[in-house]
């Protein structure tokens, strides 16, 4: 009957909508940008599924190894931890499924450095942290800090991957920590920076911030002082043994991305691109800055001081544009910064760029999301090496 | 377009969470009602339509019964009773017309709460600028034990949203009476004769599986958008249910009235017609009398 068949028609094509939609809606979707390391030669570089040793003095385009998990659908996005011929990476997670209590399971995945491919893991912990890893591992007296994307800041075992502690602040840890004195600094979007004893994981001190911070705290132990930008558009300086706040700095917009210390003098940039010196001690709140400049985009990745040059990547995820500018830091005759060259890219660098003996390494992702890994002369700004996946 | 889509109600849900004291569930349950308000109008011409196709079946069923094998005259007598054979099917119409919403709002969910650093930059891009989102972070993504970018892990909310859809779907059923045909064969018999009433009441069982089971893998924002939606479609369906009921009510109270003052009319016209009858046989009989005693009278004067 015509009106049967209709209506049979009718339901297949609503339950074939329906079930596009809802498996549509079942996908755990989340890229990053890609993570940069170095060890001063190599280039390491973690993207989606691999992460990748590239060497930019041999071979053109030579890759030394590729490693990729045994699990299918990991991925990795934080940069590389390098320290002593060791590598070690947190990965993006896989899904536990709907029998396994949800959320992911996340690898913390430990290699040497060596040249084979691929490379033989140490060990990987897959039962320590059910968080992503966008950050940077932070490897130092044999042990391994880092933060996850579900609040925790977790030490490993560097030799076994055993979890030595955990503390759970109120959000998500993105950014890597930094290390002195037997203490660990690390930050959280929960508007917080704390100090912890890096055996124990006690809190030694915490000091609340007006925003979210992503950035690493800086530490400068000849002033006790350290470092830290928040999304207030404020960088704060406090005292490293007690949490004191001493000064603070103002700027536009969003501080993302870790300052740079060099001379008694903090860079830090925002996401307005302004680019702001001022003295790393002896000021206040209403002191104003030493020199001020501005880059064509928001920066978010660190900034990067390399034989008195400073380089700054910026970036545009919406129109697929970044930079990468180099300043001589004493470039003037009065002693200030002189842009030396700036070179563009096609995809926004969100990535920390790193300092090789080839060159200054950026990687990113194009508006095709295909990695891109590009060294430039630091004298010139001319690209000497690139690599994308495609050109293997 | 499917971008613009999704910024639009990224900024909606921004204005509700500002709104709404930095909350996001609150921000997530006004979206939601938001929703089935602007919905209103068609769910509730759905409601009733698929109340009163159901109602139509009895009829239905006598049609498809007569004329077997005369399809253009059963879609005629359709025709003539007010019924479309698609239109029980399009009772899914308001779930559909949700679709693009609730795919959206995934993913409106995925930028606000998975918070990736990417995510967050593309927040920031993308809302409007008078938004303070530095003093609006972190986004609170937690509820009860639920992260609500994330499934839940004990399974409650798609046990919720297989349970709400259900009762919200039930309600959209005919009460007994109703399904009942004209020969008075219950409810069973006669949804075997009507492949309509059958796939609707087999959809009652497999879309709340459905989306009960996709609950499971979907962050639990969803799953809340879900149960709400669904609770203000039992509302709904009460309302539409008790107001039919009331509007048939009061009509079958009109039609009773009606057939009462008919029939007095009639009773009234009888009793007219019987007086003035029984007037009319007395004037004739009285006339017939006059007739005879006159033709008397004047015998008498003869004589």
């Amino acid at each position: 009957m015509f009106a049967k068949q209709q209506q049979k028609k009718l339901l297949f094509v609503f339950i074939l909508v329906s079930f596009l939609f809802l498996t549509g809606c079942g996908v755990q979707e989340s890229g990053n940008w890609p993570g940069l390391e170095t060890d001063g030669e190599r280039v390491y570089v973690a993207y989606q599924d691999s992460v990748v040793a590239l060497d930019p003095t041999g071979p053109e385009n030579r890759v030394v190894w590729s490693y990729s998990s045994e699990t299918a659908g990991v991925n990795f996005y934080a940069p590389p931890s390098i320290k002593d011929g060791n590598l070690v990476v947190g990965d993006n997670g896989i899904s536990a499924g709907i029998f396994q209590g949800g959320g992911f399971i996340v690898g913390i995945h430990s290699m040497p450095l060596g040249d084979t491919n691929p490379p033989t893991t140490n060990w990987i912990a897959d039962d320590v942290v059910s968080g992503r890893v966008y950050a940077e591992a932070l490897q130092v007296d044999g042990k391994i800090f880092f933060g996850t994307a579900d609040n925790h800041f977790v030490a490993l075992d560097a030799t076994d991957g055993t979890k030595i502690w955990d503390f759970m602040t109120g959000n998500s840890v993105w950014a890597q920590p930094s290390y002195a004195n037997g203490h660990v600094y690390f930050t959280s979007l929960d508007k917080t920076i704390y100090s912890a004893d890096a055996d124990t994981g006690e809190i030694i001190w915490q000091a609340a911030l007006s925003g979210a911070s992503t950035g690493t705290p800086v530490i400068n132990e000849e002033a006790n002082l350290l470092y830290i930008g928040s999304f207030e558009g404020i960088l704060y300086a406090f005292d490293l043994t007690t949490g004191e706040e001493k000064w603070t700095a103002q700027t536009d917009d969003w501080v993302w991305s870790t300052p740079a210390l060099h001379n008694n003098t903090v860079y830090f940039g925002d996401m307005a691109g302004n680019i702001i010196a001022i003295e790393a001690e002896d000021r206040t709140d209403e002191t104003p800055p030493i020199w001020q400049e501005q880059v064509p985009e928001s920066i978010q990745a660190k900034l990067l001081i390399h034989n008195d040059t400073l380089f700054v990547a910026s970036g545009d995820v919406s129109n697929n544009v970044g930079h990468l500018t180099a300043y001589k830091l004493d470039g003037s005759d009065d002693g200030q910064p002189v842009q030396l060259w700036q070179a563009t890219t096609n995809g926004a660098i969100s990535a920390n760029p790193v300092a090789t003996s080839s060159g200054i390494a950026v990687a990113f992702a194009d508006a095709d999301g295909v990695l891109q890994v590009v060294v430039y002369d630091m004298e010139s700004g001319n690209d000497v090496w690139s690599y994308t996946p495609s050109t293997e | 377009m499917w971008q613009a889509f999704i910024d639009f109600m990224l900024n909606i849900m921004m204005y509700l969470y500002q709104g709404l004291g930095n909350n996001f569930l609150f921000a997530l349950v006004a979206f939601t009602v938001l929703t089935r308000v602007l919905l209103l109008p068609l769910n509730l011409r759905q409601q009733r339509s698929t109340i009163r196709m159901q109602e139509l079946q009895p009829q239905v069923q006598a049609i498809q019964k007569k004329y077997r094998d005369n399809q253009q005259k059963m879609m005629e007598e359709f025709q003539k009773i007010g019924y479309n054979p698609t239109e029980p099917l399009m009772g899914c119409l308001p779930l559909l017309v949700q679709m693009p919403i609730f795919f959206a709002l995934y993913r409106v969910i995925i930028i606000m709460l998975e918070s990736t650093p990417e995510s967050l930059l593309t927040l920031k891009e993308t809302i409007d600028p008078s938004f303070d989102l530095a003093t609006m972070l972190p986004i609170d993504n937690t509820f009860l034990w639920m992260n609500l970018s994330l499934p839940d892990p004990y399974f409650v909310l798609p046990v919720l949203v297989a349970g709400s859809m259900f009762v919200s779907q039930k309600l959209l059923m005919p009460p007994k009476k109703a399904a009942e045909d004209s020969k008075g064969r219950n409810k069973k018999g006669a949804e075997q004769d009507d492949p309509a009433a059958q796939m609707q009441r087999s959809m009652q069982y497999t879309m709340p599986l459905m989306f009960g089971f996709f609950a499971m893998s979907f962050n639990s924002g969803l799953g809340i958008y879900f149960v709400v939606s669904n609770l203000i479609g039992m509302a709904q369906g009460f309302f539409v249910r008790r107001t039919m009921a009331q509007a048939r009510a009061e009509s079958e109270v009109r039609r009773k009235a009606n057939i009462e003052a008919a029939a007095r009319l009639e009773n009234d016209d009888n009793n007219n017609g019987k007086k003035s009858e029984s007037k009319t046989k007395k004037l004739t009989d009285s006339v017939e009398k006059n007739k005879k005693s006159n033709k008397k009278s004047k015998k008498k004067g003869k004589r």
